[in-house]
């Protein structure tokens, strides 16, 4: 019976040979074995249950990129674990960071709906519609991403292929822009 | 775990595309990556400040011996912890490694307890200005190379990569400066290494992230 650090170290020198499927094969192991570990840690770091996956997937992105910085020779468990360690509590961190930012859009968001002039629901979703569509299609997909559907700005960055500030950018620009649509709707109103 | 099920077979259909190096082609990068810094730094001090006046004199005498050997034991130190801490797993980062250098700058420090620069017209802060100057290319040179391996403490990384170029400022000053009394060299020259050590970490913690 083969020990799972052979196991590994085994598979680990197969990838190197192009060896794709043991290569798949290993991965799902350690995700599992991720799972596991992010699961029991996640409250520490103050993350949701949902992203529990999203920190397993850095994690095994972080060792597949630096793969070629286990040494052979070297058994393999070691170096996951310190890989693990590292990539756990920096994307942890960031994560974290993020889930701040987030917190603090809607924050703001709901801090205008409380002051604004208490208006039918179905009227004000039909009014931000509206509004949206006269923004630019950039920013009408970003407001979509992270506001109606409610995905992460790591994600949609990544969906959009650019970078988180650049995300981060465009909401804030769609933002102001809805902002002052909707004071112009507002103003309109009183005239009447 | 459907997505993650995605990135995985996304990930294993790049197997045994290694366009990276191997951990041995790393040290080598980090070896011959300082070699070629301490001798721009060398370059740069023999362009910039030339050599002290009355050099052939004192390059038998132990203060100048004390200071090249001093710098030379820390920058093999630190190196030597470099190479460890560079990457996972890579061997525990022994801090001990930087002692003998130091040791060597405070026992002519205790041999030549004097604060006063020899040399009337030495000001030794001057040094530590100087040593951090040309020690500056040194480290940007030691983190390019750093950001090839994987250093999973990257703010100590840093640290080291600043001990490092420090040390070989250090070794560059000490053709050129004239300040030989035992505890002014190792409060200014210790400012300049603490200075660079600071400098490290400080974008260590920024570039070396992966």
């Amino acid at each position: 019976m083969e020990s799972r650090e052979d196991l590994w170290a085994e598979a680990m020198r197969a990838e190197r040979q192009g060896n794709a499927a043991a290569y798949e094969r290993l991965l799902k192991e350690i995700a599992d074995l991720l799972r596991k570990l992010v699961r029991r840690r996640l409250a520490q770091y103050g993350l949701r249950p949902d992203e529990a996956e999203d920190l397993v997937q850095e994690i095994l992105i972080g060792l597949h990129t630096k793969r070629h910085t286990w040494d052979p020779d070297r058994p393999f468990m070691p170096w996951l674990f310190a890989v693990t360690r590292y990539k756990f509590v920096d994307a942890a961190r960031r994560m974290r960071r993020e889930a701040g930012h987030r917190i603090d859009l809607t924050m703001e968001e709901l801090a205008e709906m409380v002051a604004a002039p208490t208006e039918d629901l179905d009227r004000t979703s039909l009014d931000i519609e509206r509004h949206l569509a006269t923004l630019p299609q950039g920013q009408q997909t970003v407001v979509r991403a992270l506001a109606i559907d409610g995905h992460s700005v790591r994600d949609t960055a990544r969906k959009l292929t650019t970078s988180e500030g650049a995300i981060r950018v465009t909401f804030h620009r769609a933002l102001q822009k809805l902002r002052a649509l909707a004071a112009a709707d507002l103003d309109k109103e009183n005239d009447k | 775990m459907n997505v993650t099920d995605d990135l995985i077979s996304g990930l294993a259909a790049q197997a045994g595309s290694e366009p990276y190096r191997s951990v041995a082609g790393i040290r080598r990068v980090l070896a011959v990556t300082a070699l070629a810094a301490l001798a721009i730094v060398l370059a740069a001090n023999w362009a910039g400040f030339g050599l002290r006046s009355d050099f052939s004199a004192m390059i038998l005498r132990a203060p100048f011996l004390f200071k090249v050997a001093g710098a030379a034991a820390l920058a093999a130190g630190a190196f030597l912890l470099m190479r460890r801490i560079a990457l996972p797993a890579g061997g525990t980062p022994a801090w001990y490694f930087l002692l003998p250098g130091i040791a060597l700058f405070l026992l002519r420090a205790g041999l030549d307890p004097i604060w006063h620069p020899r040399a009337a017209d030495v000001v030794p802060g001057s040094c530590t200005i100087e040593i951090s100057l040309l020690a500056l290319p040194a480290l940007a040179l030691i983190l390019r190379a750093l950001r090839n391996a994987a250093p999973t403490r990257p703010t100590a990384t840093g640290a080291i990569a600043g001990v490092l170029a420090g040390a070989m400022g250090v070794i560059a000053h000490a053709m050129v400066c004239r300040n030989d009394s035992g505890i002014s060299v190792a409060v200014w020259y210790g400012l300049g290494l603490v200075i660079m050590a600071g400098l490290g970490a400080l974008l260590g913690r920024r570039l070396l992230r992966w």
